[in-house]
């Protein structure tokens, strides 16, 4: 639980797995563990919030909380399922997200997640390493799959996330898909024997190319945002940023002619 | 020596082949031991090495089910465990120990039929959940924790019958003794084993190899159940390391079991005198069917819904590697041979149906609507 001053005493959020058997989740008065996990009837969840809040924030916080507030919470199940944790933010709504993490012997670890739409997504981390994402929309009763290998699952991880990064060799690109999906690229070059000796002033990289120089490997010693004055040296590993272009610009204009 | 060689090549080109066709390999490695072994052949027979290394399988076999069981998770999911287990081990234990007692096997026979008999593949149940890509399914839990069940009466088969003509509390004492012991040598020397296992030299794999074979001969020595200490020996140190444990045993138990499995067959003389090719038969297709009396009942208690059966059956038919090793142990002539034919029918019938599970359970859900759907009569 994030520490904040006051929290929800009187929600009653809910939760429904679809696809596991595990039926609805009742969480009210969360400081008094009230909830229902029908099956098997026993199993309880322990609420791992605030205790008690003080009797004036329980009477306020219905009113409060629909303003703003982002409340993570954290349920522990007994019984049916060994662990279950539980995501969710208030932010001018209920909203509900409940992630469901368990782990089958012999298979690996499960993780469950249904979204606000009641789509069930359900992710394995198998013990081969790979990992099977399974989508059930909330329509149907045929999920689909897909297995990936870590490399790839931490690709789309990386692009749900928004910024996607493609490394080669010597130049990584990143995209913020977030901001109108901008792509930054980062280049390394070594300065070769014509622009030895030259300064970044002489040479006037930002003003023809756009791009720039953010730091210089020279002999095992980094130099990072060399000043104007900075001199290069033949053998020199460059560190430049930019689009793409302006790099393609820098390369032809600066480096090579 | 050539024997075990010639065996082995012949398994790597069986598993080059069933991996390619995704079917199980266990089945084909029994067959291709009946090929070349007593009942076909008999190209191979057993000498030294091979029992020992056949030995080797067995005890990395019992040692990998040890590591698997985490006792405080079981506990914690005992009421889903305990409901489709009981339903699951009455219902085959019943129908198996019934069906082999009425084709003419003895009390003892029988018994040891239908121990074999209830045991499903937990290797099979699980990579085809995974193959078949069935694990968001809601009954893929439930075979799981079934298999989990199934792997504690394994354990609690061995503990019983494994023992020697001793008193059976003098034998108690001694296990847990032992147990005690092993579990407080463990728990003190924590941090050195662990600081072992981290060790990128040929350390770690001496560690774990000479561990469960010491445990092993320790235990033959001192007259207990050697199966049952392996087991449990796997489970304690399950508690300090189970992944790295797993990754040093799994070469030894990945090619000794092949060679368990070969030999089994190898050994199984299936055209001996005295074996009723209609008990044979009978308990396979026997055992077929009851996976499928108890996957419904499991469906209608558990899922409330006979459909669920259909998938937790089609996941659980095929008998495996705990069958072969109750066999192994105690099995007569006539039960191997009814034990591997058992286990090459089920394990084979088991991959397709759960290949095809959909459209089984669509052919098997069809004629009860059209029930439904009918008038009454009269």
């Amino acid at each position: 639980m994030e520490d904040g001053p006051w929290y929800p005493d009187t929600f009653t959020l809910h939760g429904r797995s679809l696809y596991t058997g595990m039926p609805d989740i009742w969480i009210e008065e969360a400081g008094k563990k009230t909830t229902s996990l029908c099956n098997p009837p026993k199993s309880h969840l322990d609420w791992e919030g605030p205790a008690n809040s003080p009797p004036f924030f329980r009477v306020l916080t219905p009113f409060f909380a629909p303003a703003a507030m982002v409340l993570h919470g954290r349920a522990v199940a007994r019984g049916h399922s060994p662990r279950l944790l539980i995501l969710f933010k208030i932010r001018g709504r209920n909203v509900f997200m409940a992630l469901r993490s368990l782990n089958l012997p012999g298979i690996g670890t499960k993780y469950e997640l249904e979204t606000e739409k009641k789509d069930v997504i359900a992710i394995f981390f198998l013990k081969s390493g790979n990992i099977q994402m399974y989508t059930l929309p909330h329509d149907s009763s045929t999920p689909c799959v897909a297995e990936l290998t870590p490399p790839e699952a931490r690709r789309i991880g990386a692009i749900l996330s928004g910024a996607i990064m493609e490394a080669d060799k010597e130049s990584v690109e990143i995209a913020f898909s977030a901001l109108s999906d901008l792509r930054i690229s980062v280049h390394t070059y070594i300065i070769g024997k014509h622009c030895a000796g030259k300064s970044l002033e002489e040479l006037q990289i930002r003003a023809r190319t756009g791009a720039t120089v953010i730091a210089v490997s020279r002999g095992g010693r980094n130099i990072i945002n060399p000043p104007p004055g900075f001199t290069f040296e033949e053998g020199d590993a460059i560190v430049a940023i930019g689009e793409a272009d302006q790099l393609r610009q820098l390369e032809q204009v600066i480096l090579v002619t | 020596m050539e024997g075990v060689v010639l065996a082995l090549f012949v398994c790597l080109v069986l598993a080059l082949i069933t991996k390619k066709l995704a079917l199980p390999s266990i089945p084909f490695y029994i067959i291709a031991g009946l090929l070349i072994g007593k009942s076909g052949l008999g190209l191979v027979g057993v000498d030294g090495v091979a029992q020992f290394l056949t030995h080797l399988g067995l005890l990395f076999l019992l040692f990998f089910l040890g590591l698997e069981i985490k006792p405080d998770r079981i506990w914690s999911n005992h009421r889903a465990i305990a409901q489709s287990g009981l339903l699951d081990l009455h219902i085959n234990v019943i129908i198996g120990f019934v069906a082999a007692y009425a084709l003419g096997f003895s009390f003892a026979d029988a018994l040891v039929v239908a121990a074999a008999f209830f045991i499903s593949s937990t290797a099979m149940a699980v990579t085809s959940l995974v193959e078949n890509r069935k694990l968001l399914m809601r009954e893929a839990e439930t075979i799981v924790w079934l298999m989990v069940f199934e792997d504690i009466v394994v354990i609690l088969v061995l503990a019983f019958f494994g023992s020697s003509g001793e008193h059976p509390l003098i034998v108690l004492a001694k296990t847990v003794s032992l147990l005690l012991a092993l579990i407080l040598i463990t728990h003190t020397g924590r941090d050195y084993i662990t600081s072992i296992l981290k060790r990128d030299d040929e350390l770690p794999v001496l560690l774990t190899f000479s561990a469960v074979l010491g445990i092993a001969a320790l235990a033959s020595a001192w007259g207990i159940p050697e199966s049952f200490m392996v087991i449990a020996f796997g489970t304690i140190l399950g508690t300090i390391d189970p992944v790295s444990f797993e990754v040093h045993s799994r070469p030894f138990k990945d090619v000794f079991l092949v060679v368990f499995f070969v030999f089994f067959g190898i050994t199984t003389d299936i055209f001996a005198e005295g074996v009723s090719v209609v008990a044979i038969a009978g308990v396979s297709i026997v055992a077929v069917f009851s996976k499928y009396l108890s996957g419904i009942a499991i469906g209608h208690f558990v899922h409330g819904n006979r459909n669920s059966g259909i998938e937790i059956w089609a996941n659980t038919i095929g008998r495996g590697e705990f069958s072969i090793a109750i066999a192994a142990l105690w099995g007569s002539g006539a039960v191997s041979s009814t034990i591997a034919t058992m286990v090459i029918v089920t394990s084979i019938t088991g991959a397709f149906v759960a290949k095809y599970s959909n459209a089984i359970r669509n052919v098997l859900a069809r004629p009860r609507e059209e029930n439904r759907g009918s008038p009454p009569p009269g």
